[in-house]
């Protein structure tokens, strides 16, 4: 009807303005031949227009006299200017613009559906973003880029691994989403070489989800990798993606220099009694050692962080070549990505290889398959190296006058003391004698056939097998002080896990404006993982992992593992569109499921998009280009936290339990969990409102999403009584509500012919919240879980201040002691007690963004990236460490402000003593007024009312995650070089933090050390886009 | 809906059919039922019954058994100072959660075995022996539970399939109720394997259920009972083992042993596996690159009880390690000619005198190419103060040496010792026999058992016989008697998991904590015991993370309110 008036009027007026008038008639078409409805034809500077109907044709009425050229514009293709001369019939080719997207096809698992036509909540990013970022993964490539999806490091180390939340946390199991790579489910997406990524989709919503039924409440990420293009296009492209960059260590904490340390290690030999503190072993301090007192005098210290790291490296080369003839296409891919840690042995090697073909038969047949081999090398060097070689204080040496490695610098004969400082073993030597090696071997392949008896109804059989095996091999050497005996240790687990869908589509436009689109699917997927571990220690010679049986085998260490899960799916979609205004979406999934005893569960959902700007009363409006509203309501399960053979009352088969009689070796399994025989999967229910939107000539672009989750009967581990004698069991008995608000929103700013200046935002801010524990409304204390609030809080005392020597008394009443923490009495019942516990806060964030900026000139280029996690509290690794958690007074500490009472020996560094050789010596002064108001209590006394308070830190942060300018070469050239396009590229990666956090880096504070909660880092990188 | 289901499977998995599909297969595990039939598998669960004996005894150290008494003063490091000194001793003890945690586990791991008991395909015989032996498992936890605790959760049936979310505590009475019940029940069915639980275990813990519950709930008639059992245990033995070879690494369950957690070399997963008794008491000696013993120092015996041993008492030396060869675990070398290794650290003591230089220069005659570089003599100091002043410095007073073990010296861990860890001995029956005698008001016969136990050859080494370092029979009061018999277990029981238990049923925990604890001393002992709520810390408290979960209502201990 629109088209039609439009037309009318553009006749009309034509006809009025210049009376003669000839008739140009034309189609307008994609690069693929497809036509494009819908598309504006207008004059150059006339009122003239009109729009292509569906076959993409279109009648315009010209004037007769004058040059005259036609302005093509289409939503998502660029905008074309075509000359008419003298022609009567013209055919326009619109090319896609991919900085707009629009029409993008999305991934939404089984199948995909345009952008346009989307109902549910997805985020879809493409291969180009995630590359740009140059990071050698995928996750952290992710990262900031989708709404609503949390992304966040775990670690420092190459190879790591990212915690990913989407929509916040569903359950008390924790659970991270499903990841589709190719139609295959995989645990991780973490072995992928970024270079060889497409687009990553993230279905968010539970219309969206409900297709993947009991896996899909943690949000679906699907992973397309580069594959065959579609047949028909005969050409032979042939790209090279490289970079090279060195990491740096960054951002060092401020840790105590040598004599602040003294004076850290003097106060916390202080000990209270009889009313004071007193100094009652000052020998102790230092040990009488000369040696450690001229270090002290001349502050020469070792830089124990510099031994243990060094300049790292980064680098990935990916070299695809995609060809096609008419029935056939195919991809090969190879790529190399090295990654060399700052730490010490530490490295990552990755070797990607991927063939995907396709063949069509025929219109009626199709037949195609894939293989992607990934084989990584991954090497974390010394598991506590990022802890042991902070624990050396740095007034300890690390190398003798030879330059030997100490065995223990800190021993009595290495400081020249009286007794030992500290018998630790010299982390150096640690660090060297072994390492973690973890091999991996992953293997993903599909086969499919694809029948099509009809032209719109369409068969589709793929099976998709995919093999793991991951070898795990450590070995640590003899080290002196440590270990007298080496040990080594090897794991292997390997997986076949396939799956085999079956997929039905029809679709069928009936009427004029009625399109039907129906998937009926069956799905069963199997798994299949086998393990055998061996330890051994005492080896004749350094056999690394390679000779276990040469030592003492080491029975604890070793054992055999097989599970076995399957899990039978049927599942149906239908799309109905009308008029390209109204779209419905219905999905159900029925999973039956081999670890449950009551197998079947459904999984339905509904969704509706009103496309607004399609709409007759919209059409003053013309600074709407595109405008949806779109609403969902669905169910997805979760089946985290149930493990095969869950609900089988076993023994403990996979722990061997010693014990003899009279020296009679005996063994035995210990009784196993309790089990939950009515157990069954988690189940969210959705309610999803969001909004696309596109206005003034699509400068504007975006979406806004709400949504409200419930996720009910959520497996928890029931804590048992403790006199029950289990700590606890599985149970469906939670609930937990998230509900948050999402926006995406990316501006064109500029948009010149040298100048273009975009910029993306992202904001998304979730509350999640328990509603029920146990089937109760009630708190469980003893959780730390509360009613109203989020599943992982920090419950402990409020520290209100320290008791000072002028309170003894007063501190004394309600037992405590000058220098410990005093809480807030928060029941004030004038007593403190556990109950005075409050939620200091949430390890969630109260919102997370990001910003991008593209800026373009001519053919320079530059983007910077900016992300945020803002409200961030947690209970930190670091300060464990290094900080006021950690009462070890032989070791390093960060500068921090702890309580120092008055009046008590310290060392006056201003005033030194010689010793009888003439070396300094350190003298004895005083505390002076002490430090009563500081905000830590007395390092090794911290009081009963403290908790854990001395590792509680906002980890709030902004992150400069990268720079990237880039300059492409002119085509005049590259042309010269045969080449079609060629770009290079400079990127500095995470160059700024901005963070009150005081610890390595608030993105991961809540890592173990030993899991690489080590140095952040700046990596510089140079890198080439080549396209032949 | 379920034909439709049907109806695709037919068509999609012709060959399997869903169900088939959706079965598991466990082939690396197997079901309770199919297990505990057979008998191999109902001897895994008797054997990991027995096993949980080394998680509670072996892994942490006995804070709960032996802190805050008379005889272990606080570390260096002042660990656990809550539990050494009672003044910061809460309702959040890590510690007293930990054991009250492994306590509970091994009962369910053996409340599990019971219930499989039926099932068993073993001889009737056998069947009734090992459920003897679980139940005796069982009420020896619950005892050793109201010991620490007092009244108890009593916890005789499985956690199988669904949750237990309310377990009362039982009254006092109650607890011993069920504690002497079952061990009674079980004791007729209790075989005579020595390493395992056997009939004499059953007498000597009867003996100390019923002497406990006659302190406790002042039942005089609980102490003839005690004597009954004591008796029985004792079966006619006379305490015959000189004192070093009662601890000779290679006399391991010796005729005087009732109950011990078994260690062997050959029975350990991994060599961090063994216990830590040998470790915990006496100071650090250094790191592993001396090859001295690798000690946790958790609990430094105290200057008293030094002082409680006698000149002519062998059990000192026997029972210390008083001179520290080349490498601490040389003394048990046959093959190291004590009279060439050097010596590291010696640990002289003189009676009734201070240690003089003198003394020092006699004993070095013969000695002086013997004299390590780094070596060290710490003479015990008659003053208090002045023996302690540098109980923080390595080596510096002497480490108990009867749990050594020296078939693993070469791992430096703390928790390598495969030696028994010695629950239950004769001696202690004795005891036992006699502390009873002291409830009945017998003193001579208290004294008679006592002096029992002094009478083990080589004890005097003068070659006669001790006595008493405070008489019983001549004691005025019960309470003068304790005093009595508390000294001399101190010296015959050092570093057995005793002390605490002992003091607490005896009334006596405050008492000698006050007159012989140097920390608690310092504090003030009224200030130390009294609770927030004003009364004595006399129990150790209920944990609190017990208590927040359990449903039902768990009234605190005293003092901990």
């Amino acid at each position: 009807m629109r088209k039609f008036i439009i037309l009318f009027f553009a006749l009309l007026s034509g006809v009025y303005t210049f009376g003669q008038t000839r008739e140009i008639t034309g189609i307008v078409k994609d690069e693929d031949g497809i036509p494009l409805a819908g598309a504006s034809v207008r004059l150059v500077e006339s009122t003239i227009g009109a729009s292509t109907d569906a076959d993409g044709a279109f009648t315009l009425p010209i004037p007769q006299e004058g040059e005259h050229a036609l302005v093509v514009d289409l939503m998502g293709y660029k905008s074309k200017t075509v000359p008419i001369g003298t022609a009567s019939a013209l055919d326009v080719v619109l090319i896609v613009d991919e900085a707009l997207e629009l029409d993008e096809v999305v991934a939404v698992g089984y199948g995909t559906v345009r952008k346009a036509d989307l109902t549910g909540a997805v985020g879809s990013v493409g291969g180009k973003e995630l590359q740009e970022r140059g990071t050698t993964s995928a996750m952290e490539a992710l990262q900031g880029t989708v709404p609503g999806v949390d992304i966040s490091n775990t670690s420092t180390r190459p190879g790591r691994t990212f915690n990913i939340q989407i929509r916040g946390q569903n359950s008390m199991q924790g659970g991270s989403p499903l990841y589709i790579v190719d139609g295959i489910a995989t645990g991780n997406i973490d072995f992928l070489n970024p270079a060889d990524i497409e687009q990553i989709d993230v279905l968010k919503d539970a219309s969206s989800t409900a297709i993947y039924g009991s896996r899909g409440s943690n949000g679906v990420v699907i992973v397309k990798t580069k594959n065959a293009g579609r047949p028909g296009e005969t050409r032979t492209t042939v790209t090279y993606d490289g970079y090279y960059g060195v990491r740096q260590l960054a951002r060092i904490p401020n840790f105590m220099n040598g004599r602040e340390w003294v004076d850290f290690r003097t106060s916390a030999f202080y000990t209270y009694a009889n009313n004071r503190y007193a100094l009652e072993t000052p020998n102790a301090i230092l040990q009488n050692s000369p040696l450690l007192e001229s270090r002290l005098y001349n502050e020469q210290y070792e830089d124990w962080l510099g031994l243990g790291t060094r300049t790292g490296q980064q680098q990935n080369h990916y070299l695809g070549i995609a060809g096609a003839s008419d029935k056939l296409t195919y991809n090969l891919g190879v790529g190399y990505q090295q990654e060399v840690g700052n730490f010490l042995k530490e490295d990552l090697n990755r070797y990607t290889l991927k063939l995907s073909v396709e063949h069509k038969t025929s219109d009626y047949f199709s037949t195609g398959a894939s293989i992607n081999f990934v084989h990584g090398i991954n090497n974390s060097g010394s598991e506590h190296g990022y802890r042991d070689i902070l624990r050396m204080p740095s007034i300890l040496y690390a190398h003798d006058d030879n330059g030997n490695l100490i065995a223990q610098p800190g021993i009595a004969e290495a400081i020249q003391g009286d007794g030992n400082f500290t018998s630790s073993p010299n982390p150096l030597n640690e660090i060297n004698s072994g390492t973690e090696e973890i091999r991996q071997y992953d293997i993903l392949s599909n086969i499919f056939a694809e029948l099509r008896p009809m032209e719109n109804l369409s068969i589709r059989s793929t099976f998709m097998p995919r093999f793991n095996r991951t070898r795990t091999g450590t070995y640590y050497g003899v080290v002196p002080g440590q270990r007298n005996q080496d040990v080594a240790f090897q794991n292997n687990v390997e997986g076949l896990e396939w799956t085999w869908d079956n997929v039905v589509n029809y679709n069928t436009f009936f009427g004029n404006d009625h399109k039907l689109d129906v998937s009926l699917i069956q799905s069963a997927y199997k798994t299949r993982v086998e393990g055998i571990q061996a330890g051994a220690n005492n080896l004749p010679y350094p056999s690394w992992w390679y000779n276990l049986f040469s030592g003492a085998f080491s029975p604890n260490q070793s054992g055999t593992s097989y599970a076995e899960t399957s899990l039978l799916s049927f599942a149906a979609r239908a799309n109905y569109d009308f008029k390209g205004r109204y779209l419905l979406t219905g999905t159900v999934r029925y999973d039956g499921s081999s670890k449950l005893r009551n197998k079947w569960a459904a999984f339905p959902s509904m969704a509706a998009a009103w496309r607004i700007s399609e709409e007759g009363f919209m059409r003053d409006a013309s600074f709407v280009n595109d405008l949806k509203l779109r609403t969902s309501f669905g169910f997805s399960g979760n089946n985290n936290g149930i493990d095969a053979f869950g609900s089988q009352l076993t023994p403990q088969t996979n722990t061997v339990i010693w014990y003899d009689f009279n020296g009679d070796p005996v063994r035995g399994f210990m009784s196993g969990p309790p089990i939950n025989p009515v157990i069954t999967w988690e189940k969210t229910r959705e309610l999803n409102v969001g909004v696309d939107f596109s206005l003034f000539n699509h400068r504007v672009r975006g979406n806004v999403e709400f949504y409200d989750k419930l996720s009910d009967g959520l497996l928890m581990q029931r804590i048992l009584t403790v006199e029950s004698g289990v700590p606890w069991m599985m149970d469906n008995i939670g609930s937990v509500s998230n509900r948050g608000v999402e926006v995406g929103l990316h501006t064109t700013n500029i948009s010149h012919h040298d100048w273009e200046w975009s910029t993306s935002f992202m904001f998304s801010h979730n509350k999640n919240a328990i509603r029920s524990l146990y089937g109760k409304k009630e708190d469980v204390v003893g959780e730390a879980r509360f009613i109203g609030q989020p599943i992982e809080v920090i419950y402990d005392y409020r520290v209100t201040g320290l008791w000072r020597m002028d309170q003894l008394e007063e501190a004394a009443l309600l037992g405590q002691q000058p220098g410990q923490a005093m809480a807030a009495d928060t029941d004030g019942n004038g007593q403190i007690t556990p109950a005075d516990r409050v939620i200091l806060g949430s390890p969630y964030p109260d919102w997370i963004g990001s910003v991008t900026s593209n800026l373009r000139y001519k053919n320079l280029d530059l983007s910077v990236n900016l992300y945020t996690r803002q409200g961030v509290f947690v209970a930190d690794s670091f300060l464990e460490e290094f900080g006021p958690q950690n009462t070890q007074r032989g070791r390093p500490k960060i500068n921090y402000d702890y309580y120092i009472p008055p009046g008590l020996p310290r060392y006056d560094w201003n005033d030194w003593g010689t010793h009888a050789d003439g070396s300094p010596q350190a003298v004895w002064g005083d505390s002076g007024a002490g430090n009563e108001n500081a905000k830590y209590p007395h390092p090794q006394n911290v009081g009963p009312y403290y908790g854990n308070n001395g590792r509680y830190t906002d980890a709030s942060f902004v992150k400069i995650r990268n720079i990237v300018m880039g300059y492409t070469l002119p085509n005049e050239i590259v042309s010269k070089w045969k080449m079609s396009s060629m770009r290079i590229y400079a990127n500095i990666l995470n160059p700024f933090v901005f963070t009150k956090y005081e610890g390595w880096d608030p993105e991961y504070a809540t890592t173990a050390l030993s899991d690489g909660n080590g140095p952040s880092n700046v990596t510089y990188q140079l890198g080439v886009n080549v396209r032949f | 809906m379920k034909k439709t289901i049907y109806a695709w499977c037919v068509g999609a998995l012709a060959l399997s059919g869903c169900a088939k599909f959706l079965e598991e297969d466990n082939r690396g595990g197997i079901t309770n039922e199919e297990f505990y039939r057979t008998e191999a598998g109902y001897t895994s669960i008797m054997n990991t019954s027995y096993a949980t004996l080394r998680t509670t005894f072996g892994v942490e150290a006995p804070w709960v058994l032996l802190g805050g008494t008379d005889i272990y003063q606080m570390n260096r490091e002042q660990a656990n100072r809550a539990l050494m000194e009672y003044t910061q001793l809460f309702a959040d003890n890590g510690d007293v959660l930990t054991f009250y945690t492994n306590c509970y586990q091994a009962i369910q791991n053996i409340n599990v075995a019971i219930f499989y008991n039926d099932i068993a395909e073993v001889s009737e015989e056998q069947r009734q022996t090992w459920l003897a032996e679980l139940r005796f498992l069982r009420a020896f936890y619950h005892f050793t539970l109201i010991e620490q605790f007092g009244a108890i959760v009593i916890n005789d049936e499985p956690t199988l399939e669904g949750p237990r979310l309310s377990l009362p505590r039982t009254s006092l009475a109650e607890s011993f109720d069920f504690v002497i019940r079952e061990m009674e029940a079980a004791l007729p069915n209790l075989g005579d394997n020595r390493a395992r639980v056997n009939k004499a275990t059953a007498n000597h813990y009867l003996a100390k259920a019923y002497l406990t519950r006659a302190w406790d709930l002042n039942q005089r008639v609980d102490f003839t009972k005690a004597q009954e059992y004591a008796e029985a245990a004792i079966d006619g033995y006379t305490i015959s083992i000189p004192y070093e070879q009662l601890w000779s690494p290679t006399n391991e369950m010796n005729d005087e042993v009732l109950f011990a957690v078994q260690y062997d070399g050959g029975s350990i997963g991994d060599v961090s596996e063994g216990n830590n008794q040998q470790g915990l008491f006496g100071p650090y000696l250094g790191g592993a690159e001396l090859n001295h013993k690798y000690m946790t120092s958790a609990l430094i015996p105290a200057w008293n009880l030094h002082n409680f041993y006698e000149e002519n008492d062998a059990r000192y030396d026997a029972t210390f390690m008083l001179t520290i060869y080349d490498q601490y675990f040389d003394y048990y070398d046959g093959n190291k000619d004590k009279t060439e290794i050097p010596i590291r650290a010696y640990y002289p003591r003189v009676w009734e005198r201070e240690y003089t230089r003198a003394d020092s220069l006699a004993w070095v005659q013969g000695k002086e190419d013997q004299i390590a570089s780094n070596f060290r003599y710490y003479p015990f100091k008659y003053d208090e103060q002045a023996y302690r002043a540098a109980y923080q410095i390595d080596m510096s007073t002497p480490v108990i040496k009867k749990f050594d073990s020296p078939s693993t010296r070469q791992i430096f861990n703390t928790h390598a010792s495969v030696r028994d860890i010695v629950l239950a001995r004769k001696a202690e029956t004795f005891f036992l026999y006699a502390e009873a005698s002291i409830g009945l008001n017998d003193f001579p016969t208290a004294e008679q058992f006592v002096q029992k136990v002094l009478d083990r050859p080589g004890n005097a080494k003068d070659g006669g016989t001790l006595t008493l370092s405070e008489s019983i029979a001549n004691a005025s009061s019960q309470s003068e008697a304790l005093d009595g018999l508390l000294i001399e277990s101190a010296k015959e029981f050092a570093g057995e998991y005793l002390r605490w238990a002992e003091l607490r049923r005896t009334g006596k925990l405050k008492e000698l904590c006050g007159r012989y604890n140097y920390d608690i001393r310092r504090v003030g002992v009224d200030q130390a015991f009294r609770g927030q709520d004003g009364q004595d810390k006399i129990y150790r408290p209920i944990p609190q993370a017990a208590i927040d979960i359990n449903e039902a209502e768990i009234p605190q201990n005293p003092g901990y309110n």
